[in-house]
Order: C-alpha cells, then structure tokens, then sequence
C-alpha cells in the first residue's frame, strides 16, 4: 500500500521530534474534531536576534497515521533546512504531500495537513508580533 | 437471507472494482445503491413525461402532476399515512429543520422544555439546540446504556448532562425528537416504550421520530406508532439523492405556518395578502423534485416487493455473522473493539468496530484498498462520542444486496490492515 509504505510507517511509530519542549518559544494546538486527530506544536527558535530560524522542534500527536506521519516528515525538514520561522509557515500543502509522497483525496486532505496548519499559526502569531522577537 | 444473486443482477453499480478489487460495498448508513428499476423511473420521467406539476391544463402537465402525486401515495401507503400528511422535502435534514422552524419555533418559550438525547445524528440535534437558543426553552438530553440504547430509568454514573427518560418527562416538555435507530450503534430503540411514557406524563408533547436508519431497514405504522412526526431520507433506502419525507399529522400541519414560502404554497396572492394552499402544498414551495419522488415511489415498490420483515432478517443474519466473526477475531488477536448491542437482534445492519491501535481513517484506508467501503470518523454524532469516549470508528452497515461472502471480505480486509500497521 502505497500511502502506508515503509518510511510512512516508519515515522508514524517512531515520529521524530516527538514529545513537548522543556523550553519553548511558540506552541500550537490543532485539532481534528471529526475524527479526533491532534497535534500539539512546540518551537524553539535560535537566540540570534531577528533571524528567527527554528532551532528545535517538539510535536505531541494523537491520530491517524498519516497526521503523525506528515508531523514528523515535515518538522524534521523545517530543522535539517533551517528554515526561518517565516520560510516554514510558506511551505505549501503541495509541498507537503511531495515531501510525504504520497496524494490523498479529499476524505484525508486534513489528516495531512493538520500539522501544516499548525505551522503556519505559529508563523502567523509570530508574524503580528512584528517579526521573529518573541 | 434475501436472494441477492438475483438482487444484484439489479444494481450496476456493484459491477465495479475498485482499486482493482471486486466492489464491497458496505456504507449503507451513508446512503445506498440504486436498482436500475429507480434509475430507469427517473430516467422515463424525464424522457417521456417531464412538466412542472400542478400549474398547467396541458396533458404533459397532467401526467407530470399523476405521477408525482403517485408517488406520495406509495410513500404514504408505506408508512401506514394519508397522502395529505406527507411533505416531500430534500431529506431528513431538511424535514427535521422545517419541523423546527415552523413548529417549535413559533411555539416553544422560556419555561417550556425540549427533549432530545446523546446518540441523535446533528440534523437531528443541531435543529433543537436552535429553538432552545432562539426561544428561551430548555433543552435536556437523554442518556444511553452502554450498549448504545436510549436509557429509560435509573441514572447512570457519571453523567451529569444526561439524564434518563423517566426523569425529564414531565408536563413542561413541548417536544422529544429521537430516533428510531441509532447510525453509529446500530442499536434499535424503545420508541414504543417511549411514547407510552410519554402518555403518561406529558400527552400534550410533540414527537419527532429520525427514521432515517430504520424506515429503509424495518416495516412502520405511524398510526400504530403514535409519533407526531416522521422523517426519512430517499436515499438511505435505494431511491435518488435530494428527496426525502417528513409526515406529520394533520392537526399540526393545518395549525403550522408555512417554512419557505413563494410558488405553488399558495391559493392566491394579490397586492395585499394570500392565503396558503391546502396540505401538503402549503409546505412544498416552488417547482418539487419530481422526478426524484418518482425514484423513491419505485424505490419503495421495489423494498415492498422483497418484503420489509425478509429485508430485516436478511440485515440480522449479515450482522449475526459478522458479530461471530469479529469475536473470533478479538479472541485471536485481541485487537477488535465492537461498539453497540451485543445481540444481533438488538441492533439492524450497522456494525462498528475500531483495530486497537490503528486509527479509524488508516483502517479505513487499508479496506478501501481491498475493495471494501465502510466509513469512518465520528459519523456526524459528535455528542455520542464524547459519551462513548470514542474519537473515531469504523462502521460497516449492510442493506438487500450484501452477502455473506462480503463479510469475509470484510474480515480479510481486517486482517491485511491488522498486518500493515503490525500492531
């Protein structure tokens, strides 16, 4: 099966970044209410003034295993990358689905895109702040 | 069971392969299949005898109008009621609103209690939760036991918001909308039972009944029943998508204001007033979905022909089976939870089910990969999970055309999903 092959299984038993940030910049909750998919968001960014690059990342997931599979796919590209703050709330749902491999239909169209979301509201808070101070 | 090699012959859609894998198709609960006789009755309509009905002299007009009104009469003579008291609408949905909006709505007032309870569908919650908003009116829930039924007597802990039947009943409740079966449990509920209740400590209430799940699956009397109100969609029982039926008895339609309001619910407008149409037009505003009435009159005709009680033994023996083999799956694998009624009996045609450790959607996913539909999430009953603790579920629910060679297909299906995800 194509959408749960190896790598996909892989991350969604041992999820990287998994468990919540002793010391944390931003967080985030999303929530899947329909079917009970969650995430909660932890960033760490670096201390270097007005870079905003994501330093650490830390990610609690309960749900299917697309949702926690795209969560930690995708935290662990925003780290190796050293995206900006700003860079990874830019990173699109195609994006997305070409970092995970896989295409999903509408009925899981969420799934994967419940910790993109997350993101992106972290990005956005992050934004109104006036920059990467937090 | 049914003779479904002939009853298939019937449906084209079950011809299919999906994913390269036979057809297994097992959301019933969602919405159904259609026999090429349904499809054909539309199609004829549309072919040979389509006019707007009830508006012109002309003999197209006329056949138009025969025919629609045809159907009503099937459809009423199904459920044991008068034609007149029977509103075509888009669905139950749609039903459950206009009962909302122009029954309760005008009459409901602070002091005056609704009723309704824990496992409804939204549309048959979502409705009241307005009226009590808008009105002032309290509304309390019903509680369930644990194997999904509506709880009659004696609170279970717990449960501070739900309560049972017997404790909410009293002369301040103007309305109890519930439904006859549940989409998530499967489970049957005790309408009768109720409505005696109901007798006995408020006769002036009002009563709702969903029969979305239970009107395609089990014969119905309204008369025998003694409900106010009935809504049931078309689709759910092999005929078109966008026509269903609320029935109401006709001292609260003649009292009820109009929902929508415009063509044809009228005998005359002129500039300073009108006067409604007589019932059932009075609430069948603008040009109807003949030809989906027209569906569901054959639709109806064919579910008479196989016979309602054969079609329910026919669900009970599917679920029996199913039940047997899902428990033999729990013993060996210790992975299965069922949801719902333990005996097959109790519950018609629905069965959910979660592979402990695999969430309902990936389950769902690997099924679809073997051919088998079943739907997954919370079933449009968010107050039931809460109550049940379930985030999401996988529901399989049969209807006349399913076999028991599905249900293994089922079952192994269960079981590559089971392999997939190792647990």
């Amino acid at each position: 099966m194509d959408i749960y092959r190896e790598e996909i299984l892989d991350h969604y038993k041992n999820p990287r970044n998994q468990g919540k940030l002793k010391v944390f910049d931003m967080e985030q909750k999303e929530a899947n209410a329909s079917c009970g998919d969650e995430v909660e968001v932890f960033i760490k960014l670096k201390n270097i003034k007005n870079e905003g690059v994501v330093d650490k990342i830390g990610f609690e997931a309960g749900g299917c295993a697309l949702s926690v599979a795209a969560g930690s796919m995708l935290f662990e590209q925003v780290v190796k990358k050293r995206l900006t703050l700003k860079e990874a709330g830019e990173i699109s749902f195609k994006d997305l689905e070409k970092l995970v491999g896989v295409k999903v239909g509408w009925g899981r169209r969420r799934c994967l895109e419940l910790p993109l979301q997350a993101l992106k509201k972290i990005a956005q808070k992050a934004a109104k702040k006036g920059g990467s101070e937090v | 069971m049914l003779k479904t090699k002939e009853i298939r012959k019937d449906f084209p859609i079950l011809e299919r392969k999906i994913k390269g894998k036979p057809l297994v198709y097992l959301d019933n609960a969602a919405t159904t299949q259609k026999p090429r006789q349904v499809i054909k009755a539309i199609t004829d309509y549309y072919e040979k005898h389509n006019a707007n009905v009830a508006r012109g002299v002309h003999s197209l007009a006329e056949e138009a109008t025969e025919l629609y009104e045809t159907a009503r009469r099937r459809v009423a003579k199904q459920i044991g009621a008068k034609a007149e008291e029977v509103v075509f609408v888009r669905n139950s949905t749609e039903g459950l609103n206009l009962a909302a909006f122009s029954w309760a709505l005008n009459r409901l007032k602070k002091g005056d209690t609704l009723i309704t309870s824990v496992l409804e569908h939204h549309s048959n919650f979502l409705p009241w939760r307005m009226v009590a908003e808008k009105t002032g009116a309290k509304l309390k829930l019903v509680d369930i036991d644990e194997e999904g039924r509506l709880l009659i007597g004696s609170r279970q802990k717990g449960s501070k918001l739900l309560y049972p039947l017997e404790e909410v009943l009293d002369e301040k409740v103007k309305l109890v909308a519930l439904s006859a079966k549940s989409n998530v449990t499967g489970a049957i509920q005790p309408i009768a039972e109720v409505i005696k209740l109901k007798e006995k400590l408020c006769p002036e209430a009002v009563v709702v009944l969903d029969g979305s799940q239970s009107v395609p699956h089990m014969a119905i009397d309204v008369q025998e029943l003694g409900v106010d109100f009935l809504v049931f969609s078309g689709h759910k029982m092999l005929g078109p998508m966008g026509v269903g039926v609320l029935w109401g008895r006709r001292k609260l339609w003649e009292k009820m204001e109009p929902f929508l309001r415009g063509g044809d619910m009228i005998s005359a407008v002129d500039i300073k007033g009108q006067t409604w149409n007589r019932i059932p037009y009075k609430f069948e505003a603008g040009t109807p979905n003949v030809a989906g009435a027209v569906g569901l009159g054959r639709a109806v005709e064919y579910l008479d022909e196989l016979g309602m009680e054969k079609i329910f033994e026919h669900e009970k023996e599917l679920t029996a089976y199913t039940m047997r083999r899902f428990e033999e799956l729990k013993q060996k694998t210790d992975l299965i939870e069922i949801y719902g009624p333990r005996e097959a009996r109790e519950r018609a045609g629905v069965f959910t089910f979660n592979i402990k450790g695999v969430h309902a959607h990936d389950t769902a996913q690997v099924l679809d990969s073997q051919g088998v539909e079943v739907r997954s999430g919370q079933h449009c009953a968010g107050p039931l999970a809460e109550r049940l603790e379930i985030k999401a579920s996988v529901r399989a629910s049969f209807y006349v055309y399913n076999t028991l060679e599905e249900v293994e297909a089922l079952v192994q299906a269960v079981l590559k999903a089971i392999k997939v995800f190792k647990v």
